[in-house]
């Protein structure tokens, strides 16, 4: 699952055609050809979250869907330095991506905290969850990680997942400025 | 409940929430629920940075560094 997962991104981040379309508008728009490159990046990031969390709501084309997202992207970072862009952006386009601005970008230095909470968690518990979040079956997630089961499986979620929230508990740093 | 023992039924119904896999009767309890235990809320909140923090995790190995 994993492995379809990956190859489908792969071939969506090297579509050129809708990274080029990209870089272009960010370069009229104040951007560059690496600000174009790590956009596009993010954007392929967040089409990814949104079908992971099912907010994936395609009524175009994909090409059109993921430039959407990273316009989005890039208006919200011109916006932090009180530059705005210079191409309109539609109500469709708005609706489309399906975004809520604060849930785009969070904090780096919330992230690396958050990281270094993970961190504390065992590499077997943070696979575990993370396949869990990737939608794997208990099925997939025990033949993956050599568990006998999808019940040992199951329990192993579930003792990860209450490790991890005691850790969150224990760091009371890490609820600040949830959203 | 406290920090310690939040247990699996508790942990699939949070699941279920946020998802809003609830039946609408069910997601207002809850939700009422949420308003009027401080504590469940709070086991909430944490519950919703450990999905955070995992999620970061898979948007990370995706970067290319």
């Amino acid at each position: 699952v994993a492995g379809l997962r990956e190859q489908a991104l792969s071939k969506i981040y090297l579509d050129s055609g809708i990274k080029e379309k990209l870089i272009s508008m960010i370069s009229k728009n104040h951007g560059n050809m690496q600000d174009g490159e790590d956009l596009y990046q993010e954007a392929v990031i967040v089409l990814d979250r949104n079908i992971r969390e099912g907010n994936f709501r395609l009524e175009g084309s994909l090409s059109s869907y993921l430039y959407s997202i990273g316009k989005y992207l890039w208006m919200n970072q011109l916006r932090k330095k009180s530059l705005t862009l210079k191409e309109s952006f539609s109500d469709h386009e708005m609706k489309s991506t399906a975004m809520q601005p604060d849930a785009i970008l969070i904090d780096e230095q919330r992230k690396i905290y958050l990281k270094s909470i993970l961190n504390r968690l065992g590499k077997r518990c943070q696979g575990i969850l993370e396949l869990w979040q990737l939608s794997y079956s208990m099925e997939e997630i025990a033949l993956q990680l050599g568990l006998h089961d999808a019940s040992i499986a199951r329990k192993a979620k579930y003792d990860c997942q209450q490790q991890l929230i005691k850790l969150i508990n224990d760091n009371p740093n890490s609820k600040l400025e949830l959203k | 409940m406290n920090e310690l023992n939040l247990n699996e039924t508790t942990l699939d119904i949070f699941e279920q929430y946020s998802k809003q896999q609830l039946n609408a009767e069910e997601q207002t309890a809850f939700k009422n629920k949420l308003d009027q235990d401080h504590l469940l809320n709070a086991q909430y909140q944490a519950y919703l940075i450990s999905k955070q923090v995992i999620n970061n995790k898979i948007e990370d190995s995706l970067r290319i560094k």
